[in-house]
């Protein structure tokens, strides 16, 4: 179904179900003989849930001129039960990020999470499109390689972010605190990154083929309790961040490449309590298919670690504090490529993939105070890369109206050098956001 | 038989039952012992219906349901809470493994992040979930973390009550909890808290919690439970009360159930 009518057709059954609650409200769900209160009770007995959100943004995350952007959004979630031992969940979005200029570019709709969940004595097997999320770290998570994000699009929470992979997911619980899940799909999804490129540059997308011989694996043993959580974890399959490669110049134009390339990698993370701090880290050691740092379109192995702690002061005042290093094993520096147009697509191919540097060293940090009985929200959130000073910052403030209607507000400021920094890189998505959110 | 031996006895242990006389000259320890156990079923299962009341009375109200298993050592607590309305915490679950002998085990599922997250358990003080009570409210104050004072009886709503008065042991225990002292009316007829006021660092009035419609829900066990609970900061004048409903206990809860696999079951 197109974009635009399948946008219209989801956003139409969300408004009826907003409007079949609003119409008949809590007097009329009180009865049991009305064919709406019926409808809306049953599906609330099937874990139904949904929101109407209205966002603006001064800019948009995909590193365009383009400003103002007020958006709609729908979104509906329902867990059936189909069994007793079949449990199913479906989420889906539908979305306009633009909606003064309403056209096919500028819709979208898409299934998050749609997966049956077969329940077995000691086992899970989960089948379908799902959400996965790995690693003990706050925000920056190197273990965290199956399920895809969306870095472009123009809704304020992390959490909206991720999309399902469509997998097979298999939990083995050997205890109520130890669990080994393996993972596998052909089906590899990358990130959709917020990359642009001048008139002069043609990119064209290499996305890996849905077949067995690009089959994704990945296992982890997963522990809880006795005063520390931990895991391991192995992955094979994709790099969800995509690479560039210069192929050449045609017609006056650089052609580029945007594939993603196979990785390996061994993680590990950990959390544990030592009086009032959480200490919290994970780290990855992933091995690429360029071992020897010959290519400079492919990432080169890397060790990439993440480690801090957070603690509570006056009941509600967060503060989180991480460190972040990565090493990257084979260093070369692509300053030195001869061949200027190659060097230009190198350095920003290293400046996206955290390569520009043998070593680097960043800092994160989240404040999240709280106040009015969490009615108020405020929360900022940043990192700081110290080897070429650059730094993102996201204020943030939330407030609940009542338990249904929500306002949030807040920016994104992205600082550093344009060409040899990360963030610099991402300085066109500076942005102030504003939401308005309806839950039902 | 002889589980239940070791269980019984290391209540006795860690509470220094051992060498108390019984009746009327009870000690405020063995008072508090007894409310820390009045409502420690085997297992239980319920729904509750909190509803957050602020200064100018605009409510809020959130749903959840909870399990909860005692441990095999008869003193410890498992819980685990699901809540299902609003919809922006729908789906959200915290899991609860109390240890006497150290600190709890405190995890939270958020389902918009799809993550389990392990809380600092020593800051009970913090709210639970925004509302006015705190982790330590939900736990339980452990009986051995604080001094006992009787300081009197006073009638509660026609029931006779012992009034003690309660002190952090340590600074720790203190600070973990957000308290200078805690005084509690206890029923002298079943040993359930029927009144309460927490003081804050500086020693302030901070909460005044208040418990209603007490029901025996073991009567083999002689186990109590107070239907509605009321927690009231009156530092900013902000209620939160809990109605418990379908509460039924010793249904055969399996130990497996508090687990991360159903702490993730949305």
């Amino acid at each position: 179904m197109p974009n635009s009518r399948l946008f219209k057709f989801c956003l139409g059954l969300i408004v009826i179900m907003f409007l079949s609650r609003v119409s008949f409200g809590e007097e009329a769900r009180k009865d049991d003989d009305g064919l709406s209160r019926n409808l809306y009770s049953r599906l609330q007995d099937e874990g139904f849930t949904g929101f109407l959100r209205t966002d603006y943004f001064s800019s948009d995350k995909a590193s365009s001129e383009k400003t103002d952007f007020l958006g709609l959004t729908a979104q509906i979630k329902i867990l059936p039960r189909l069994s007793d031992k079949i449990d199913s969940r479906f989420e889906a979005r539908a979305y306009n990020f633009d909606i003064l200029h309403y056209n096919n570019d500028n819709s979208a709709s898409e299934l998050l999470e749609g997966l049956a969940i077969f329940r077995f004595e000691n086992s899970d097997l989960s089948v379908g499109k799902q959400i996965i999320t790995w690693g003990r770290a706050d925000g920056v998570n190197p273990t965290d390689n199956l399920s895809p994000k969306n870095y472009t699009l123009l809704l304020p929470e992390e959490g909206d972010r991720k999309t399902g992979v469509t997998s097979l997911k298999y939990d083995y619980y050997f205890s109520p605190e130890l669990t080994a899940t393996f993972f596998y799909t052909p089906f590899f999804e990358p990130n959709k990154v917020p990359f642009a490129f001048p008139s002069f540059i043609q990119p064209s997308e290499k996305k890996p083929a849905y077949n067995i011989e690009n089959s994704e694996a990945a296992f982890r043993v997963n522990k809880i309790g006795s005063d520390l959580d931990w895991s391991v974890s192995y992955f094979n399959g994709f790099d969800l961040t995509p690479e560039v490669r210069y192929l050449g110049t045609y017609g006056g134009k650089r052609l580029i490449e945007i594939s993603n390339h196979r990785i390996q990698v061994f993680g590990a993370d950990f959390a544990k309590n030592y009086g009032r701090y959480g200490f919290r880290g994970e780290a990855a050691y992933m091995l690429t298919e360029d071992m020897d740092g010959i290519y400079p379109y492919i990432k080169n192995p890397n060790l990439y670690g993440v480690i801090g702690g957070d603690r509570t002061f006056i009941e509600t005042l967060n503060i989180n504090l991480q460190f972040i290093g990565r090493y990257i094993f084979k260093y070369s520096d692509v300053e030195k490529i001869q061949n200027q147009a190659e060097r230009s697509i190198y350095i920003k191919n290293a400046t996206f993939s955290g390569e520009l540097d043998e070593i680097q060293y960043s800092m994160s940090g989240r404040v999240d105070y709280k106040l009015f009985n969490e009615t108020l929200d405020i929360e900022t959130f940043g990192v700081w890369n110290f080897n070429r000073n650059d730094y993102f910052i996201r204020p943030i403030v939330r407030y609940a109206f009542t338990d249904s209607w929500k306002g949030t507000i807040g920016g994104e400021y992205y600082e550093g050098d344009e060409n040899r920094t990360f963030f610099g890189f991402l300085k066109k998505n500076n942005t102030v956001f504003m939401e308005l959110k309806y839950g039902f | 038989m002889k589980r239940f031996s070791i269980a019984g006895f290391g209540i006795a242990v860690v509470f220094g039952f051992i060498g108390v006389s019984f009746g009327e000259d009870l000690s405020p320890k063995d008072i508090m012992t007894k409310n820390f156990f009045v409502n420690r079923v085997k297992d239980s299962k319920s729904e509750s219906a909190m509803t957050l009341i602020n200064e100018s009375g605009q409510k809020r109200e959130r749903k959840s349901t909870g399990v909860s298993k005692l441990q095999k050592n008869g003193i410890d607590n498992m819980r685990l809470i699901k809540f299902i309305s609003p919809a922006d915490v729908k789906g959200t679950s915290n899991l609860m493994i109390e240890h006497s002998d150290g600190d709890d085990d405190i995890w939270i599922y958020l389902p918009a992040l799809k993550k389990v997250r392990r809380l600092v358990s020593s800051n009970k003080g913090d709210s639970f979930v925004g509302s006015d009570f705190s982790y330590a409210d939900v736990i339980g104050y452990k009986v051995q973390d604080f001094e006992h004072k009787i300081t009197g009886s006073e009638n509660v709503d026609g029931v006779d009550c012992y009034v003690i008065e309660s002190f952090p042991v340590s600074d720790k225990v203190k600070q973990d909890n957000g308290l200078s002292k805690r005084k509690s009316w206890i029923r002298k007829d079943n040993f359930v808290i029927v009144k309460g006021e927490n003081y804050d660092l500086s020693g302030q009035l901070y909460k005044v919690f208040k418990a209603s419609d007490i029901q025996l829900v073991d009567k083999e066990n002689n186990k109590w439970q107070a239907m509605t609970i009321e927690m009231t900061n009156v530092q900013v004048n902000h209620k939160t009360i809990v109605h418990f409903s379908n509460y039924k206990v010793n249904t055969g809860v399996d130990d497996g159930y508090f687990s991360q696999r159903n702490l993730e079951r949305e």
